[in-house]
């Protein structure tokens, strides 16, 4: 009888040590690990996408590079719809410059209503992220400075492969 | 009061467990949730450590770290056949290997695989596929990955907002 008790009372005990470890694991990660696991997957998930969008839209034709920038702005979009911890005034950062971008290459395939719309995409996207007085023009100017940066850099030549001057659609 | 003790001290005990298992848990429901993610980002994590490494160890050291970036990546496309994603990250990493092997005087090995980092950046339509534009192209790429500034910094990143 006395060793029934003995047993029972160290399983008790178990039983105690494992809800105390399963309660403390289960809060822990779900309400301080998880989130913080989740946003550093998808800053890097978002990064590695950015390079890849960045680089077909430089190196490979319009095309190719618009598959690719939607494709990164999806991922965007996805982590704004899901709430995914990755920080909102980046977020509309990053989407306002791949609009953009979508701007760019549709000026380079003469596609003006479509490159109006990524203008006002990137316009919104931008006014969201705090540049609320922010003008078309102004966006134009920045879209050839960084057209122009990213010639030098990518491709060695401080030429814009296609006038950007009077952009606006 | 012998019991009480007992109890409490496996209560400590398993709190203690479940306080250090949180993390592990975190990343396997992270994993099961979303595996396209968890995938994704650990490339990316190994591909920061290996490119980074690159710039400041031994040529040897980085020629293997290449190389077992380039089977993973290998394994990866076998997964997602369909993204472009893999192939530019090989064809970049096959230029990079290629880099390295003409620092170690392997230049058999180094054309052969800057022309599979060729063959791959064509299929996904790079217009310039020379080995004098690639060769500029890594170099600059790796230049962001330089320690120098302890962050790592792309153009996109780097380029001011607008005004």
């Amino acid at each position: 009888m006395k060793a029934i008790r003995f047993i029972s009372f160290c399983l008790g005990c178990v039983l105690v040590s494992v809800a105390a470890g399963a309660a403390t694991c289960v809060i822990r990660a779900k309400y301080w690990y998880l989130p913080n696991v989740k946003a550093n997957l998808a800053y890097s998930y978002a990064g590695f996408f950015s390079e890849y969008a960045v680089l077909q839209s430089n190196q490979a034709s319009a095309q190719d590079g618009k598959t690719a920038l939607l494709q990164y702005l999806g991922i965007l979009q996805r982590f704004q719809s899901e709430k995914i911890g990755y920080p909102e005034n980046l977020l509309h950062l990053y989407s306002g410059q791949t609009y953009l971008r979508l701007y760019r290459l549709e000026v380079v395939t003469k596609n003006p209503a479509k490159a109006d719309e990524y203008l006002r995409s990137a316009e919104r996207e931008l006014a969201i992220q705090g540049h609320k007085e922010i003008t078309p023009e102004q966006l134009i100017r920045y879209t050839q400075a960084l057209e122009a940066s990213e010639a030098k850099f990518y491709n060695g030549n401080t030429g814009i492969p296609v006038p950007v001057d009077e952009q606006k659609p | 009061m012998k019991k009480i003790i007992a109890l409490s001290i496996c209560t400590i005990l398993g709190t203690l467990a479940g306080y250090f298992a949180a993390p592990i848990l975190s990343m396997a429901a992270a994993q099961s949730s979303d595996p396209d993610i968890f995938a994704v980002a650990m490339l990316a994590n190994y591909k920061n450590s290996v490119v980074c490494d690159c710039l400041g160890q031994p040529v040897k050291e980085s020629a293997k770290g290449l190389s077992e970036y380039l089977s993973i990546l290998q394994k990866f496309r076998e997964k997602n056949q369909k993204s472009a994603v893999p192939a530019q990250e090989l064809g970049l990493t096959y230029v990079r290997l290629s880099l390295v092997e003409r620092r170690l005087d392997e230049q058999s090995h180094a054309d052969e695989d800057m022309k599979h980092g060729q063959a791959e950046l064509a299929t996904i339509g790079w217009k310039d596929t020379s080995s004098t534009h690639l060769t500029f192209l890594v170099t600059q790429l790796n230049s962001e990955y330089k320690p120098a500034d302890g962050n790592k910094k792309t153009v996109a990143a780097a380029a001011t907002t607008p005004r």
